[in-house]
């Protein structure tokens, strides 16, 4: 058995699409823990020039740097944990993607199948059981979902293995024309809501026979999601990696059929690669390989560095008896606060100061202010008119009523005399007379005569106002 | 002090409360560097915006109500409220922000909305804490209601306009500025409001160098006197004793009751012990003269 996939690993490198160099990559980045522990997560894919997996090394091997500005590294000294076998323990989430177009309907070289066995779609079918079979750990969840015009979610991560074997039977052939483009860039964005609420590793395998096809940039017609708008790669690529997850790509058919260009890019810039499978054993290996590569990956745990920026770029270098690799990723530090200003201007110091000073100055202002001279104030007019708001009293008597010679003016209540009431300024004494000629109140009791007081409040059928004798000397 | 100017102050304090508070942001973010960690330098930020705005907000009711002598204690007691309210508030923010992320990892509406909304709701919470500053230092329940009432929905309006402006204003350091501005102005704005609106009625006073200062009739007690410790100091005037009458509110009705058995209180001209206030009252105590009027 050991021999079997011994040799299954070493063929299947034969296939692994970006040739046979010693590459480190990083091939997914976990920073989710980085608010609460300032922890973050790196999972490392490192092959030698065979293709094979470079085994049994330590933290001593990788050096890992950071940089806010892909300029200034910074060294990270310590490292909070290093693991071997970690996808093995944990275990990794899979979502295997697979191309549903009108073109996996016929044989790999592009021609009708007679047998539906010969069908791209069955080979796939195979290939996908033979994954399924080969995946080791019992923590390996997978998940499955197909797409062509139309992207469809068949079943979310599972570690059920019987249950997606059973789910590939319901890959049906699409029926209306339709339904036989590949909207691949925009099948790859819905195809992430699989990883809700999952942590840990994730990767997306995506099975294409050929290029993104937008049906509405081919057909005119709006897609019942995407509606006019046509998925550019640079969506699902940024989605990646934000999301930490990588994509593998198998770009299956007869060799110099047209592959999509961008794939590539999203998956080697989102911490996975490419493969080319041309017959069906090819494409057994090359999910076999997938697997074997992931398994094999190392995973660094660090502090993260506090420096300021939209994005943290790490760099991590590996350092073996004969060879230096290294690898570049970034990932997004979503503070809580922003960013910070380059300098601190002395407008923001000022700010402080200014502040105080106006809180000083509003403490200090008098709000109220007492009348200097005696008055006479309305304070409530209800239904009538009146010809002054404030009058300042400086004469000896003072006239009140809705006589248009009265120095206070009412109009517009009838039980309110011509002159309602005097107030006589008394010189010898110092104060102010009230004589009710009608009906009134002063504090609410009714009087004929009252020698007023500050603050003293009269009532004239409603009107009310108030004497205040100003500032004695 | 008409109402209106009593809720114009409450507003012009938010915005030098939020014009206070952008410089600490800022010069904390400067040194974002010098913190172990986001946790920690987060936590910092909401203690640091806190207590500023805090202590600005406790100086409101000593400024409107002209009692100068207790300004500095209020700024501290609000400072030490605001600094729990930045802390707690941020917390729950966080919280807020792992919840949703332990849920939604993977989910592009949370990496849109998700952590502006736990931001939003981190704002939220301090404004809930700095709107019931002046509450808890006067041991009001009915005023911590009007605060949290107040600042949750100032705190959530000016979060919101934080958050918006970050996007709409590239300058990041003046749309943080702009938005502190926001949140402090609708905390004080929404206080002001809410208080209002819990008031069942308001003493206007007629005379003497504090005339026309009107007193929001909102706690279920309210002392009247000379004393500094009073909710309604009558400094200016004579013949007042520290804690002279008491207005208590019972089952929406308002009773004043002498507290000083020398110095009289007289309503409508008549010595009183205890008297239900109804409108157009006039309540004499020492030379003031107050007018009682319904909301």
């Amino acid at each position: 058995m050991k021999i079997k996939i011994l040799l299954l690993v070493l063929s299947g490198f034969l296939y692994y699409g970006t040739g046979f160099s010693s590459s480190l990559r990083i091939t997914q980045i976990d920073s989710s823990d980085l608010l609460l522990n300032q922890n973050i997560v790196l999972y490392l894919g490192l092959m030698d020039a065979q293709g094979g997996a470079i085994k049994n090394l330590n933290q001593l091997n990788f050096l890992i740097y950071e940089s806010s500005n892909k300029k200034d590294y910074r060294q990270i000294k310590q490292f909070e944990s290093f693991q071997t076998n970690s996808n093995i323990s944990n275990g990794v989430n899979f979502l295997l993607l697979i191309d549903n177009s009108g073109s996996m309907y016929q044989t790999i070289d592009g021609k009708k199948a007679h047998n539906k066995s010969y069908r791209r779609i069955s080979i796939a079918r195979s290939a996908v059981k033979s994954f399924l079979n080969n995946i080791s750990s019992a923590n390996d969840k997978v998940g499955l979902a197909a797409y062509n015009t139309n992207y469809d979610a068949i079943s979310e991560l599972t570690t059920d293995r019987a249950a997606i074997e059973a789910y590939l039977d319901n890959i049906r052939m699409p029926k209306y024309k339709n339904e036989f483009y590949s909207e691949i860039y925009g099948s790859l964005t819905m195809a992430m809501e699989a990883f809700k609420a999952i942590r840990g590793r994730k990767v997306i395998i995506i099975l294409s026979d050929g290029e993104n096809i937008s049906l509405f940039e081919k057909t005119g017609q709006p897609h019942r999601i995407f509606k006019k708008k046509v998925i550019q790669y640079q969506e699902p690529l940024k989605k990646l990696q934000k999301q930490g997850i990588s994509l593998y790509v198998i770009n299956f058919g007869k060799k110099g059929d047209k592959k999509d260009k961008h794939l590539i890019k999203i998956a080697t810039q989102s911490g996975g690669t490419t493969f080319d499978a041309h017959n069906p054993e090819d494409l057994k290996k090359v999910y076999f390989s997938i697997v074997k590569q992931i398994e094999k990956e190392y995973q660094i745990t660090y502090k993260a560095s506090m420096e300021p920026s939209e994005k943290k770029y790490v760099k991590v270098v590996y350092t073996g008896k004969k060879e230096r690799l290294s690898n570049e990723r970034f990932y997004f530090t979503g503070t809580v606060f922003g960013q910070p200003v380059q300098e601190l201007k002395t407008e923001i110091f000022a700010a402080f100061i200014i502040a105080i000073i106006l809180l000083v100055f509003l403490s200090l202002i008098r709000f109220e202010k007492q009348r200097k001279k005696p008055s006479l104030e309305i304070l409530n007019k209800g239904n009538a008119n009146v010809s002054t708001q404030i009058l300042t009293l400086g004469q000896d008597k003072i006239n009140v009523g809705s006589g248009g010679n009265a120095n206070i003016t009412i109009a517009g209540i009838p039980s309110i005399q011509d002159n309602h009431a005097t107030l006589f300024y008394d010189k010898a004494e110092d104060h102010y007379q009230l004589i009710g000629n009608g009906k009134l109140t002063v504090n609410n009791q009714a009087i004929a005569t009252k020698i007023l007081e500050s603050g003293d409040l009269i009532n004239i059928d409603g009107v009310t106002m108030v004497f205040d004798e100003g500032q004695k000397k | 002090m008409s109402t209106f100017l009593r809720k114009l102050i409450f507003v012009l304090i938010g915005l030098l409360a939020g014009l206070a508070a952008w410089p600490v942001t800022e010069i904390i973010l400067y040194f974002q560097t010098l913190f172990s960690s986001y946790l920690i330098f987060s936590v910092i930020q909401g203690v640091c915006v806190g207590g500023v705005m805090g202590g600005f907000f406790g100086s409101i009711e000593s400024i409107t109500l002209s009692k100068r002598g207790s300004i500095i204690p209020s700024v501290f007691m609000g400072a030490v409220i605001g600094i729990f309210g930045g802390l707690i508030g941020f917390l729950l923010g966080q919280g807020v922000l792992t919840l949703v992320m332990e849920y939604s990892l993977s989910n592009q509406i949370f990496i849109n909305y998700g952590i502006p909304i736990s931001r939003i709701t981190g704002w939220t919470c301090l404004g809930l804490f700095i709107g019931s500053v002046e509450g808890i230092r006067s041991m009001s329940w009915i005023k911590i209601k009007v605060g949290i009432t107040g600042g949750l929905i100032g705190g959530l309006l000016g979060g919101l306009s934080l958050e918006f402006l970050r996007l709409l204003i590239p300058e990041i350091m003046y749309a943080r500025l702009v938005g502190l501005l926001i949140m402090g102005s609708l905390i004080g704005l929404f206080y002001s409001l809410i208080e209002h609106r819990y008031s069942i009625g308001v003493l206007k006073l007629l005379n003497g160098k504090l005339k026309n200062k009107e007193f929001l009739i909102v706690n279920k007690l309210i002392k009247i006197g000379s004393s500094d410790h009073s909710d309604i100091q009558l400094k200016d005037y004579t013949g007042i004793a520290d804690f002279h009458a008491e207005i208590h509110i019972r089952e929406n009705k308002i009773l004043i009751a002498n507290s000083d058995s020398k110095n009289p209180v007289i309503v409508n001209e008549y010595r009183i012990k205890e008297h239900l206030l109804k409108y157009e009252d006039i309540v004499h105590i020492g030379t003031a003269k107050l007018l009682f009027l319904y909301k």
